[in-house]
């Protein structure tokens, strides 16, 4: 049954320009004096009909993810164009800089970057540990997980949701689901897949909830968005959970969403409200939500 | 009787290309809420001037393209703006009559209900939390149409499209 309603959907989709031939531009034939009648009556049963199927199919299966793959091609100049702006400034500030700004600017990176590698020295060694613990205790060896980086290209429109676009899509090999981080913690979640560019909800978004544990004592918890950038909260913990402010919270990886240890949040407020059955905990996002024109995606566990 | 040539349709397309444009461009905070729905205005409009050649299903097409650049489900503004159009199509003898201030009159209230239906939609469809603040975007848009009526009359005028 679902399978014939799928053959239809698609011969009607590959119908599409006979159909709105012969709807649209027939019409004139019949040289209307008003464009008002019973016939646009039936057009928009039929077209309401069809988007609501369309909603359909979309919600149920996937298969429709192709079909706005290829939509999205249309849409991909829009959305470059939009870029265009902050890439032109980002473009004349690099060749108008000065030299001595330049000349610091990569004295200061590579002393970072010295800084960086003497840090890399010690993660093999302790990898290596780690490792070796591991063995020890019985546990399972850590995930290896790569990366992908990506540009922020534009920032959602819709006032109620906190998503922003960035530049990898379907042909990069981005799926939905994957975790998204910056470089100082977990940023946000792919929540769909364009062709040219994916869609992701930060951690502040309302409808996103991350699985974390507290890094000092291990607790479990969950951190859910508020909409707010700079503020999540901490749902349902007692009020004589072991939490102080300063804690930060660390993705805990349950729930097979999220990697595992990637750095979220640190609680900046706790209120004991004795009329309320828990406690009001807020917590600051670590990552820079509204400043990080840069970020990784998180590829773990998919190449196994 | 013989059908009218086409001509000049290029307009529309680039129109809902600036549209889009515009639908897409980041605005600051506090004036994110009062965006003015370009494309729902241009759909309007291109309902009332060339409604033989920009109809239901051509609003409807656009509004799958719109689905694709705002992440709704695939149909959702497709839906929207085929409401939009047909309800222009019913009342386009009347709107045509209409002076401007009138004419931006019933843009507010159809614009209005658009937001509504879109909003409906979204929660019932993608469980998406969100405000409720419609009269916003239908005011900012009411206010625009008489400019945006102007410009895009005299530019369809110079290209004829027909």
């Amino acid at each position: 049954m679902q399978g014939f309603i799928l053959l239809a959907t698609r011969s009607l989709l590959a119908d599409w320009p006979g159909l709105l031939f012969i709807a649209e531009f027939r019409s004139p034939l019949i040289k209307p004096i008003y464009s008002t009648g019973p016939h646009h009556g039936y057009r928009f049963a039929l077209v309401a009909a069809g988007s609501l199927l369309l909603m359909f199919l979309d919600l149920r299966f996937n298969q429709l993810d192709k079909a706005r793959q290829s939509l999205s091609y249309v849409v991909a100049p829009v959305q470059s164009l939009v870029a265009l702006p902050s890439e032109l400034v980002k473009w004349s500030s690099e060749t108008f800089s000065e030299r001595n700004v330049l000349l610091d600017s990569n004295r200061s990176l590579r002393s970072q970057m010295l800084i960086l590698q003497q840090k890399v020295q010690w993660l093999a060694i302790l990898e290596a540990e780690n490792g070796r613990l591991r063995q020890l205790l019985n546990a399972t060896a850590r995930l290896e997980t790569e990366f992908l980086t990506a540009e922020l290209i534009r920032v959602d429109p819709d006032p109620f949701s906190i998503q922003v676009i960035v530049n990898r899509g379907a042909q990069d090999g981005v799926a939905v689901g994957q975790a998204v981080v910056d470089a100082d913690g977990l940023f946000g979640l792919v929540v769909q897949v364009d062709s040219l560019s994916s869609r992701v909800a930060l951690v502040a978004d309302v409808n996103l909830a991350v699985p974390v544990y507290i890094n000092r004592n291990g607790m479990r918890t969950v951190v859910v968005g508020t909409g707010d950038l700079n503020s999540l909260e901490l749902e349902y913990m007692p009020d004589t959970a072991d939490v102080k402010i300063g804690d930060i919270l660390v993705t805990s990886g349950l729930g097979l969403r999220f990697p595992a240890g990637y750095p979220v949040a640190e609680v900046i407020a706790i209120e004991h409200d004795p009329g309320e059955p828990f406690a009001r905990i807020r917590a600051a996002p670590l990552a820079r939500l509204d400043r990080s024109r840069s970020m990784l995606i998180v590829f773990q566990g998919q190449k196994q | 009787m013989k059908a009218k040539p086409a001509h000049g349709l290029w307009l529309i397309g680039l129109s809902f290309f600036v549209a889009f444009y515009l639908a897409a461009l980041s605005l600051p905070g506090r004036f994110e809420i009062a965006r003015p729905d370009w494309v729902g205005l241009m759909i309007i409009f291109w309902v009332l001037i060339v409604p033989e050649r920009f109809g239901i299903l051509m609003a409807f097409l656009v509004g799958l393209f719109y689905d694709t650049l705002m992440g709704t489900t695939l149909g959702l503004y497709g839906l929207v703006f085929a409401a939009l159009a047909y309800t222009v199509l019913l009342l386009s003898v009347r709107l045509r009559m209409y002076p401007l201030g009138q004419q931006a009159l019933a843009i507010f209230c159809l614009i209005g209900a658009t937001h509504m239906l879109s909003q409906w939609l979204k929660t019932a469809l993608m469980s998406v939390v969100s405000g409720e603040i419609h009269i916003w975007p239908a005011l900012t848009s009411a206010l625009l149409w008489p400019w945006v009526y102007g410009l895009l009359q005299a530019l369809q005028l110079r290209a004829r499209v027909q």
